[in-house]
């Protein structure tokens, strides 16, 4: 309990930093219990406002919140025993079931967030966004279906976009009147004036929008001239809508501007041919220049590895170099050093012959004492084995001679288990005709109920006979009186059978039991009991005349 | 001083707005209104307008009489009319920005509360309009299918016996309720297999995304 009680604790902590760890559950007050579930109650579900506190005062205050959390609680799944008295009167048992229940209800991401960082922390611009996706997404798999005809713009925050928006498709060569009527010429103002289609039957047709039309216009007249003017116009006349509108007002497109065009053009596309070559050739260049490099890398590497392999060659031919440069003042050098070698490896041989002998001996010593040792045991070993020995042999030859006498005495056993067969056919006999005369005391029996039932019947309809007729006949009242007293005294005589039937059986068991307690021996017993009782009062005799002549012989001086 | 050049400089904002975002077209189409298209003209050319704008799908009767005199500066006008409203809604003005923006361009007064009325009744309805207008991905609500066997092809007369599934995924129109085609595509039940479990997979990702 208290691991779980710890858990509690902790994640209680995480949740709302102001509860803080205490020892266990039984030690929580009303307002920290209050404080606790509605933290995890806001954290489970952020759209629910619930009471944060208990109020200090008022009893029907304190009642109503703790109510309300109770039932906030039961709405959230806690299918266990709750209501205002688990808060106010909180019992540990019930406080560990629910705080158990609503911690494991706590959204996951944020149990995750809090192990990897270790404490709680506000959540970021992302997390909150992911939050918002899916609750949004939770919210429409739970929400109803809506016919996508009822999708309208209206109620699109509840239900998600629409599909049915209208797509931004302007009319790109609207015709309209332009600002100056006095440029307008007399056929085009007739045009405008008769033949001319109005805004809405311009747009009329299903793959344009009259709203992005007009806002398209409003904007292209306003910008127009700039983008002409820093030649977006081809761009907009490779369009396969033109627009005469615009062409009509970037004024007198004349034929040499069109011809410097499309020389420019054809320069343009040279260049960009010539750069493309260009282009071509370097790649081409780069793609050797990779390759050797590739090549030389390798033969680097290769480089690299035979300079590892010689430098310690050159090391050591460095070293005789240094060594044979002056080659008689070394040797008598290193002639020295090999003297001095040889003296300390003399020394050497000498503290180790010191060390060695004292210790060689003492393993000798060791050694000797080890294997006298060694043999004493082995000759007790053999002394005592010699004795088992003999025992053993002793015992041998008394077990032959028991053999021999019970060679003798085997034909008696044979008697005797003829006997005991003799015996259980006798007990089987015995049994069999025990069986019989059982069976025969059952049919008896069953004879005996069925004459007894009979006679109740026959004695209950000749009772009623003679009782319906003694009513108007004399003779039969005095039958019938006949009838009872004979009655009466039958089953006095089926009673006194009874009861000697009885008597023999207790006769018989009483017999059985003289039998069993002659089989005792109880007179012998007996016999015993008296001599004993005798004995010992002869004894209490002795020790009184003995008290009597220690009183005599106390009182005489 | 301070106080009247604040009082004055929205109004120099609102003028200068307005300089920017109303081509002169536009300007002199509704410079007509209430001058050179009498009153009840104008009146009726701004109701019509509006009509037309806010149901785009819808028939609606002609209204001749607008073009019978003038016609070319009627014209102009419906098309100042509409596009004053699109910006409007599209700027989010209020009826009094409206009617400011609209008395910076020295209007016919008629005019200018003609509009300004009109805007302000039917502003909800603009914004509506507007706010369906806009790109998108297409939406699909509805498919169709049919499974497609060739009997007999320039090649050869027996049928190879495979069967295709023609599929065409669309929507409705929601004015017209007319059917709009987005895609159709052939596929082999295999290759529609692996669509549909692609689309279960979705469906899965989606739960899982709101579950956790």
């Amino acid at each position: 309990m208290d691991e779980v009680d710890k858990i509690i604790m902790h994640q209680l902590h995480q949740v709302d930093a102001s509860i803080e760890p205490t020892e266990e559950l039984a030690s929580f007050t009303p307002e920290l219990v209050v404080r606790a579930v509605s933290s995890c109650l806001t954290e489970i579900r952020p759209e629910l406002e619930v009471p944060r506190s208990l109020p200090g005062g008022a009893m029907a205050q304190r009642f109503s919140v703790a109510t309300a959390l109770a039932e906030q609680c039961k709405e959230s799944g806690y299918h266990g025993d709750i209501g205002y008295q688990t808060f106010l009167y909180p019992n540990p048992i019930e406080l560990r079931r629910l705080l158990m229940f609503l911690i494991e209800q706590l959204p996951r991401e944020r149990q995750a967030a809090d192990d990897l960082t270790g404490k709680s922390h506000s959540l970021s611009g992302r997390e909150m966004l992911q939050r918002q996706i899916r609750k949004k997404l939770t919210a429409e798999l739970k929400a109803l279906w809506v016919p996508q005809f009822c999708r309208a713009v209206g109620n699109r925050r509840s239900h998600g976009c629409s599909s049915l928006c209208i797509d931004f498709r302007p009319k790109l060569n609207l015709n309209v009147p332009s600002a100056n009527a006095e440029e307008r010429t007399k056929e085009v103002q007739q045009y405008f004036d008769q033949q001319a289609p109005n805004l809405f039957q311009q747009t009329a047709s299903n793959s344009y929008d009259l709203i992005a039309t007009v806002l398209h216009k409003n904007d292209l007249e306003r910008w127009g001239h700039g983008l002409i003017d820093s030649g977006m116009l081809g761009l907009l006349a490779n369009e396969d809508t033109v627009i005469p509108s615009l062409v009509l007002s970037t004024e007198k497109p004349s034929s040499t501007a069109t011809a410097v065009e499309l020389t420019r053009l054809e320069e343009l596309t040279e260049e960009v041919q010539q750069l493309r070559a260009k282009c071509e050739t370097l790649l081409g260049e780069r793609k050797a220049h990779v390759a050797r490099i590739g090549a030389l890398k390798q033969r680097e590497s290769d480089a690299s590895k035979q300079l590892a392999d010689i430098q310690p060659q050159l090391k050591l031919h460095e070293r005789t170099c240094l060594v044979l440069a002056d080659s008689e003042q070394n040797l008598t050098k290193l002639e020295g050093l090999l003297q001095a070698t040889e003296a300390k490896r003399q020394t050497l041989t000498q503290q180790w012959q010191d060390y060695r002998r004292p210790l060689l001996e003492t393993l000798e010593t060791l050694k000797t004492a080890k294997e006298a040792q060694h043999v004493q045991s082995i000759r007790s070993g053999i002394e005592q084995l010699e004795l088992e020995l003999k025992a053993k042999t002793q015992q041998h030859n008394e077990l032959n001679a028991a053999l021999r006498t019970a060679t003798q005495s085997l034909a008696p056993r044979k008697e005797y288990t003829r006997r005991i067969h003799e015996f259980i056919g006798n007990i089987r006999k015995q049994r069999a005709d025990i069986f019989r005369v059982l069976d025969d005391t059952r049919q008896l029996q069953k004879q005996l109920n069925v004459v007894g039932a009979q006679l109740q019947r026959q004695f209950n309809y000749t009772d009623d006979l003679l009782f319906q007729s003694a009513k108007h006949d004399l003779h039969a009242k005095k039958a019938y009186k006949l009838l009872a007293q004979l009655h009466a005294n039958c089953t006095e005589l089926v009673e006194c059978v009874a009861l000697t039937g009885n008597v023999t059986k207790q006769i018989r068991e009483l017999e059985v039991q003289i039998d069993g307690e002659k089989l005792k021996n109880v007179l012998t017993s007996l016999q015993q009991i008296t001599g004993d009782i005798q004995k010992f009062e002869q004894h209490i005799q002795e020790l009184q005349s003995q008290i009597s002549t220690v009183e005599n012989g106390v009182a005489k001086p | 001083m301070a106080a009247t050049t604040t009082a004055i400089s929205p109004v120099v904002e609102a003028d200068a707005d307005a300089c920017n975002l109303i081509s002169a077209t536009v300007v002199a189409g509704l410079r007509n209104l209430g001058t050179i298209l009498s009153p009840s003209i104008t009146k009726l050319l701004i109701a019509n307008s509006l009509k037309l704008t806010l149901h785009p799908d819808a028939t609606i009767a002609p209204v001749p009489e607008i073009y019978a005199n003038n016609a070319a500066s009627a014209k102009q006008s419906e098309y100042a009319v509409v596009t004053l409203y699109a910006l409007a809604t599209k700027h989010a003005w209020d009826a009094l920005t409206f009617r400011q923006q609209l008395e910076g361009l020295a209007l016919h007064s008629s005019a200018v509360d003609e509009l300004t009325r009109v805007y302000e009744d039917n502003r909800k309805d603009l914004v509506l309009r507007q706010l369906q207008v806009g790109h998108n991905f297409p939406h699909i609500t509805d498919v169709q299918w049919r499974i497609a066997c060739d009997v007999k092809s320039s090649t050869s007369d027996s049928s190879t016996g495979v069967a295709q599934f023609c599929i065409n995924l669309g929507r409705f129109k929601q004015s017209s309720g007319e059917r709009i085609t987005i895609v159709e595509f052939v596929c082999n039940a295999e290759e529609l297999q692996s669509l549909i479990n692609r689309l279960k997979e979705i469906e899965r990702h989606c739960n899982q995304m709101a579950i956790r």
